[in-house]
C-alpha cells in the first residue's frame, strides 16, 4: 500500500503502549491494530485529530506516502 | 438483520411452501412408480389433449360419455414421454425447493453478508435451469404426439432479478466492509 502508517515508530519514541493510545483516542485496540497494520480503508478526521493530540504530533508524522 | 414480523412471516411461508414441494415430489414419485407397476389402475383417467407448451391435468369422470377426439388416456402414455415429464417436473420442483431454501437462508442471516450474495447467485442459476426445463414439452399418448419448444419468460425475469439482487448485496457488502475498516 502506498500510504504507510508510522504509529509504531511514534509510539516507541513516546514510550507509549497501543492500549494506552487507544484509550486516550477513544477507539478499540482492535481498531488501532487495523490502523497500525495498514488494513484500514479510511481514517476519520476526528480519529486523526485525537491521535495527533494524544501523541503531540502532526498528521504527516503518522502518515507517509510511498510511491509503488 | 433485526427480525421483524414481516421477515418471520416470510420465513414461515418459505418453510410451508418447501414442505408442500416435498409433499408434491413424494406424491409425484409414488404415482410415477405405481403407474409403471399397475397401469390398469389408471383406466379411465383422462385429460384434454395438451396444447404445445401447456401442462395437462388428469382426472377421472364417472358416468359421462367422452368424445375420443378431445381426450387422451393416461394408460396410453408413452414410456419415454412419461420418464421425460417425470424428470422434468421433479427437476423443476427440486430446483424451486432449493431456490426457496436459499431465500430462507437470506432471511435468516445478516444483511449484506457474502453468503447472501452467493445465495442470490444460486437462486438465479436455479431459476435459469427451471426456465430451461420449462421450455421443452414432450407429450406422447399412443398416436397423439405434441412436442415443442416455447420460451417462458417468468423464471428468466426472476433469475435476472436474483442476479441484480446479488450485485446490490455485493455492493452493500463492500460498503459494509469499508465501514468496518474505517478507524
Amino acid at each position: 500500500m502506498a500510504i504507510i502508517i508510522n504509529l509504531d515508530r511514534i509510539l516507541e519514541e513516546r514510550d507509549m503502549k497501543s492500549n494506552e493510545l487507544a484509550e486516550m483516542v477513544g477507539i478499540t485496540t482492535a481498531n488501532l491494530s487495523i490502523l497500525k497494520t495498514g488494513k484500514a480503508k479510511a481514517v476519520r478526521f476526528s480519529t486523526l485529530e485525537a491521535i495527533c493530540q494524544a501523541l503531540d504530533c502532526q498528521p504527516g508524522d503518522i502518515l507517509e506516502y510511498l510511491p509503488d | 438483520m433485526s427480525k421483524n414480523s414481516l421477515l418471520k412471516t416470510a420465513a414461515f411461508l418459505c418453510q410451508l411452501i418447501n414442505g408442500a414441494f416435498i409433499l408434491v415430489l413424494v406424491i409425484l414419485t409414488i404415482v410415477f412408480i405405481h403407474f409403471q407397476v399397475d397401469r390398469d389402475f389408471y383406466n379411465g383417467w383422462h385429460a384434454d389433449k395438451p396444447i404445445k407448451g401447456n401442462s395437462i391435468k388428469f382426472q377421472k369422470v364417472i358416468g359421462e360419455e367422452l368424445s375420443e377426439e378431445d381426450v387422451i388416456y393416461m394408460t396410453d402414455w408413452n414410456t419415454s414421454s412419461l420418464y421425460f415429464n417425470y424428470l422434468r417436473f421433479a427437476g423443476i420442483i427440486l430446483l424451486m425447493y432449493l431456490a426457496i431454501k436459499q431465500f430462507q437462508d437470506v432471511l435468516n442471516l445478516e444483511t449484506f453478508k457474502t453468503t447472501n450474495v452467493q445465495a442470490f447467485h444460486r437462486i438465479g442459476i436455479y431459476c435459469l435451469i427451471i426456465s430451461g426445463l420449462s421450455w421443452i414439452t414432450m407429450w406422447v399418448f399412443g398416436d397423439y404426439h405434441v412436442s415443442g419448444f416455447h420460451i417462458d419468460f417468468d423464471f428468466l425475469i426472476i433469475a435476472l432479478l436474483a442476479f441484480i439482487f446479488a450485485e446490490i448485496f455485493k455492493e452493500g457488502n463492500q460498503l459494509m466492509e469499508e465501514n468496518k475498516l474505517t478507524v
